[in-house]
């Protein structure tokens, strides 16, 4: 059994896990905010942000389904795991809150001449597979509570309205290509809270606590990775 | 020896960082999963990374 897989016999961590985490993540996020400097400072942005929002479209369309997965694990553990039992309340509140998200982004693809068949059609990225795949792993053969370091990471950024404002002025792209973006810039930090409050209501061990930091810091990676792949001499190509 | 001399050793600390206090304790009680994953993901950890010319930069979101 994995050492995070049952809270009953470890000794709790001490209170403020959601502060413990929000510091972890200040102290490692150097990684991807070079990673995200770097793509947005490139003077062919307009170009290779078609190709951004595929990525996260790719991303977007296994959200509600590696909630699913967790939530479920999560319901399987409970009621002997206070934490699983946490998570599965926190998560069927939440799930209804990201549904159809990606069909967002397929608008917004299409307003930016990239048809939603194509999208569909295309093979998903290598680093949206590594991202949600590994959350499939530590939600489901670790502990559920996995998905509050990886929703820490890509909902505890938010994108601020001034600068994608700044972006659309500079780049001349249509503000329906960035619905899904000015969405998210008023529901992340409200969602980032919710989460905080939630973590720091549960009851986590040391080990979960752990847990927690060790899927932050792979989810800035992987974040990362997923920016810097778009980032450099040549833009790529996105079929219309 | 604690977190902080490990990750240095490893370069996922700089030498000569600007860490605060506060930033040392919570890197001295990482656990040692926390610190093997850093130092396995070739993580950056410090002050001098974080500021960064657009940190307002959007995010890959949920």
């Amino acid at each position: 059994m994995h050492p995070t897989a049952s809270c009953s016999a470890a000794e709790p961590a001490p209170a403020g896990h959601g502060h413990l985490l929000k510091q972890k993540i200040r102290l490692a996020s150097g990684e991807l905010f070079l990673a995200l400097d770097r793509f947005w400072s490139q003077a062919d942005v307009a170009a290779r942000y078609p190709e951004l929002l595929f990525h996260i479209h790719c991303v977007v369309r296994a959200t509600v389904p590696a909630m699913e997965t967790a939530r479920r694990n999560a319901e399987a553990r409970s009621p002997a795991d206070p934490v699983a039992t946490a998570m599965a309340a926190y998560l069927a509140r939440h799930i209804p809150e990201e549904l159809h998200h990606d069909d967002w982004l397929l608008d917004d693809l299409e307003s930016l001449g990239v048809a939603r068949e194509t999208v569909l059609r295309r093979v998903p990225s290598p680093a949206a597979a590594a991202l949600v795949g590994s959350l499939y792993y530590w939600a489901l053969h670790a502990h559920p509570v996995a998905w509050m370091g990886y929703a820490a990471v890509t909902e505890g950024h938010p994108p601020s309205a001034d600068y994608l404002v700044s972006v659309m002025r500079r780049t001349g792209l249509p503000q329906e290509g960035f619905r899904t973006y000015l969405k998210h810039a008023q529901l992340d930090p409200h969602h980032s809270r919710e989460m905080y409050a939630a973590l720091d209501a549960m009851p986590l061990t040391r080990e979960q606590s752990s847990l927690l930091g060790v899927v932050a810091f792979q989810t800035i990676h992987h974040v990362a990775g997923l920016f810097a792949a778009l980032t450099g001499p040549q833009p790529p190509h996105t079929a219309a | 020896m604690a977190n902080l001399e490990i990750l240095i050793s490893a370069g996922v600390i700089a030498a000569n960082n600007n860490l605060t206090a506060a930033d040392i304790q919570t890197i001295n009680a990482l656990a040692s999963a926390e610190v093997n994953a850093l130092i396995a993901l070739k993580s950056a950890l410090g002050d001098d990374f974080i500021t960064r010319n657009t940190v307002d930069a959007p995010n890959c979101f949920l």
